[in-house]
């Protein structure tokens, strides 16, 4: 029956190596994440934020397949709800972080000299900051929110692809395509976004697909301290912040719900990602 | 020698030096006149104000305050708490202890299980290499507060066999508060300790010596114990050394979940009623780690292996 | 003492055998060469003495030490073979020595079951000390990296004497180090050899090498043996067109300014099987009879001419 249904092309592409099926399973997961952000009005059950006291804690089953938070709310509404800041967050991360990272490494490798010099000190000293602690640095100069800490982690996050563009893009300048195309009088610029970017854009990929995982985690813990974004809104983190309250009666659904959905968001990109580095790294 | 630990420490005044820059620049940088910042959501009476500006001398030009705020900080004066109206320096000194070891605990944690598990991996093709790849795909994904709360429900509140909050008094009291978020915290780097170490071992399995001391009737288990475990060690090491930093920053997610009163839960409580002088303090002691753990991590590496020379490492 | 018979040996995933029906024979106190061209399952030869094939590996045939298949040896006799009945002198001694441990930790690890510990570290001295190193006391406690490569070839060789094997297999002893130094080696294995009676496979691409040596030699190519006899009479007479080819093609310091003529072509790769002779692409006396069928060894050579 899926014989039927793959075609050609897809099949080499989920066969050709091992963890094949792992790789096509965390693509899945992909898919419906986007879809749940994209469609949520039309996928979730109930209103995500009707609140209906008599159905506190329920269990799963029933009116609310995956039970209710402390104020009645439906978990499984919340959950498909908060794939939207869940998703949109690290996007916003990556895709800054990818353009800055890329600007920042294939300036100091086709520059070099001071150039290169000073951007890679730059680069180390943004890394002394771990992520997290960069954001919350932010939160407490502009307050709690969403914005602040994805601009702030874009940077943080900014060496971990500059420094990787840097060492590709160098090893990839030494090769004759370069060489002959500077010969023939093409700008650095139009080398570098024509001709060398193309040809180190899956190795960024792979590295850009990773991060997104870790800024899921981080933008998480952002918002369960608190200094995200904020309760009500059905976000994965803000909703373990609102469901600790009543961990200590034993309730564990109102955490377990959104945590499961960060784990298994991050296992998803992270297993694309590495497949990538992987099939970069075997060419 | 002399000359690396100069250049080395060169290097750690320049990353410190640039940071106290960043944190410092934060406090200009943050919305508004800097002096109703510090004060803001409380009374910003005429007095405090004045006398807010002149304990940041913010009246003087902005190098000078910085002179001023960085010679305090170099002689341990991280200036005085909004919130808790005492010295941040004392602030964090009283919660040092608990952090310190909640990190020491999460540190051995990683290190054994990431270590055992890397090595039990990449010595059993297979079944057990599938699930603990498997596993520590997992555990990195898994973020600290939510196994926090698993842990809290499982070993607390049902089982009752660990308290669910608080730090604790005296060391055996303190190491059984201490031991869920000790765990919590270090399931996610013991996760990448153990694929770090996994790759460390099946590189040194793959070397011509490995072949040769089979070729002379060493033991397998000889071979795994004396020699590959020794090469694989020092990426290991040197790979959890450099996980410290990142321990500290995770301490503010696992202490906010387990009510532990250390500097993570300072953190977020003081970000969260604006203290923001508590909150440099916080940072630039976070970078200061980070550089430390490099330069230990450097110093350590040539006992590990022979043929790493002091600065060898780049 | 050790005798090779019929042996095949196939790697996973190739076409032809890396080792194709090979015979060969060491006794006591002889020296033997086995010479060839790389990939012609020279050092494969060695591995397979020692029972050391990689995974997946078919093997047909019997290698015999004192009369024991090595090939079915249970892992405990295994363990005594490679310790006590034959050891192995590597191609680079960088790469065979653990980099972590002390050069005294290595000579004695083997040994320190049998003899115990303060046992197994005098006698890691007195093996330094057999093999010419003038300071044995104190490059026990060095590390690999502090030693030069010659110094660490011979750090192997007393690893290989270590348990006074029978048998000592020589891959390529002294194809990684610089002349002066592959000089001293060679003048340390034939004096060890006079000194212990030990039995040696001495394997090499080098032809002259072997030559200066060996009582033996055999001539393999493409895991076959092309052809065996007496050093003396098989340089002064070669008898296949290979063993012929290689002599043109060594040069000489006698021959100024000369290039010698190269044998023309290629060795077949473990991918490709092709029919009869292998040397039949490159040989200049092949014949259509040649990749009719693979001329069994008679006489001491494997050729359709030289059997007429």
């Amino acid at each position: 029956m899926e014989q039927l249904v793959v075609r050609p092309g897809l099949r080499g592409l989920t066969g050709r190596f091992k963890g094949g099926g792992l790789r096509a399973a965390a693509l899945v997961v992909i898919a419906l994440l986007v879809l749940a952000a994209v469609l949520a009005p039309l996928m979730a059950p109930a209103d995500p934020d009707a609140v209906d006291l008599s159905a506190a804690l329920a269990g799963p089953g029933g009116d609310h397949l995956l039970g209710a938070d402390a104020s009645g709310r439906d978990l499984l509404s919340r959950v498909i709800y908060g794939a939207r800041t869940g998703l949109l967050g690290p996007l916003g991360v990556v895709a800054l972080s990818t353009v800055l990272g890329v600007a920042v490494g294939l300036s100091a490798a086709w520059h070099g000299g001071w150039v290169d010099a000073a951007l890679s000190r730059s680069m180390e000293l943004v890394f002394a900051f771990p992520g997290l602690l960069l954001a919350i640095l932010v939160v407490a100069m502009y307050g709690p929110g969403q914005l602040g800490p994805v601009i702030t982690l874009a940077v943080a996050y900014t060496p971990f692809v500059g420094r990787l563009v840097r060492g590709v893009a160098r090893g990839e300048m030494g090769r004759p395509y370069i060489a002959a195309y500077r010969a023939l009088g093409f700008g650095g610029l139009t080398i570098c976004l024509r001709h060398l970017l193309p040809n180190i854009a899956p190795v960024i990929l792979a590295q850009s697909t990773i991060n997104f995982g870790y800024a899921l985690l981080d933008l998480a813990g952002l918002a369960f301290l608190g200094l995200g974004v904020q309760p009500p809104t059905a976000d994965w983190g803000a909703m373990i912040n609102e469901g600790q309250s009543a961990v200590l009666q034993g309730a564990l659904g109102p955490i377990l719900v959104p945590g499961l959905a960060i784990v298994l968001s991050v296992i998803a990109f992270n297993i694309v990602g590495e497949s990538l580095a992987d099939h970069v790294s075997r060419r | 020698m002399a000359r690396f630990l100069l250049r080395r420490l060169a290097g750690m005044a320049a990353i410190l030096g640039a940071a106290s820059f960043l944190v410092f620049g934060a406090l200009q940088l943050a919305p508004g006149d800097p002096a109703t910042f510090l004060l803001s959501g409380r009374s910003a009476t005429p007095e405090a104000l004045a006398a807010i500006r002149a304990q940041y001398r913010l009246d003087d030009p902005v190098p000078v305050q910085y002179l001023h705020w960085i010679g305090g900080v170099i002689t341990g004066d991280f200036g005085r708490s909004v919130q808790f109206r005492t010295d941040v320096g004392g602030l964090i000194a009283a919660r040092v202890p608990v952090t310190l070891t909640l990190i020491g605990m999460a540190f051995v944690l990683t290190m054994v299980l990431g270590l055992a598990f890397g090595v039990w991996s990449a010595t059993r093709p297979g079944v057990v290499d599938k699930a603990v790849l498997v596993g520590s795909s997992v555990a990195v994904a898994t973020p600290s507060f939510v196994l926090g709360f698993v842990l809290i429900v499982v070993f607390s509140v049902n089982l009752g066999w660990f308290p669910s909050i608080g730090a604790g008094d005296g060391l055996a009291d303190r190491l059984h508060h201490l031991t869920l978020p000790a765990v919590a915290l270090a399931l996610t780097f013991a996760g990448v300790l153990a694929r770090v170490s996994r790759t460390a071992m099946i590189e040194q399995l793959g070397q011509e010596y490995v072949v040769v001391a089979r070729g002379r009737g060493v033991p397998e288990p000889t071979i795994v114990r004396r020699h590959v475990l020794r090469g694989a060690m020092t990426v290991t090491l040197t790979y959890g050394g450099l996980l410290v930093p990142g321990l500290l920053v995770s301490t503010v997610l696992v202490e906010t979940t387990f009510g532990v009163n250390g500097l993570g839960q300072l953190l977020q409580y003081s970000v969260t009623v604006k203290d923001f002088p508590v909150v440099q303090a916080l940072t630039l002691l976070t970078v200061a780690v980070f550089v430390l753990a490099n330069l230990v991590v450097d110093l350590l590496a040539p006992l590990a292996d022979a043929r790493v020379r002091l600065g060898a490492r780049t | 003492m050790l005798e090779i018979d019929d042996l095949s040996v196939r790697l996973p995933r190739t076409a032809r055998p890396a080792i194709d029906r090979m015979s060969l024979t060491v006794a006591e106190n002889e020296t033997v060469g086995l010479v060839g061209e790389s990939g012609s399952g020279k050092s494969l030869t060695a591995r397979a003495v020692l029972g050391l094939l990689p995974e997946g590996t078919r093997a047909e045939g019997a290698i015999r030490m004192d009369g024991a298949d090595v090939l079915s040896m249970s892992p405990a006799s295994l363990r005594r073979h490679r310790t006590h009945a034959a050891a192995m002198i590597y191609q680079d001694p960088r790469a065979a020595i653990s980099p972590f441990r002390r050069i005294g930790d290595f000579l004695a690890e083997i040994l320190r079951e049998e003899i115990g510990a303060r046992a197994a570290r005098a006698r890691a001295v007195e093996l330094l000390g057999m093999v010419g190193l003038p300071e044995p006391e104190r490059h026990v406690r060095q590390h690999p990296h502090e030693l030069s490569g010659g110094m660490l070839q011979r750090v192997v060789i007393a690893a290989a004497l270590a348990g006074e094997p029978r048998l000592l297999l020589a891959d390529e002893p002294t194809t990684a180090l610089d002349v002066t130094t592959q000089a001293e080696i060679m003048r340390l294995l034939r004096d060890l050899r006079a000194r212990t009676r030990t039995g040696m496979l001495f394997i090499t691409h080098d032809l002259e090498l072997a030559a200066t040596i060996c009582d033996r030699v055999y001539v393999m190519y493409a895991g076959r043996v092309m052809e065996t006899g007496p050093t003396r009479r098989l340089f002064a007479g070669p008898r296949h067109p290979y063993t012929a080819g290689l002599l043109a093609a060594t040069p000489r310091v006698t021959h100024l300014g000369t290039l010698p003529p190269p044998i023309p072509g290629r060795p077949p790769d473990l991918l490709s099987a092709p029919p009869g002779c292998p040397f039949t692409p490159r040989c200049p006396d092949a014949t259509d009879s040649c990749t009719a069928a693979a001329p069994l060894l008679v006489d001491g050579v494997a050729c359709v001419k030289a059997e007429r």
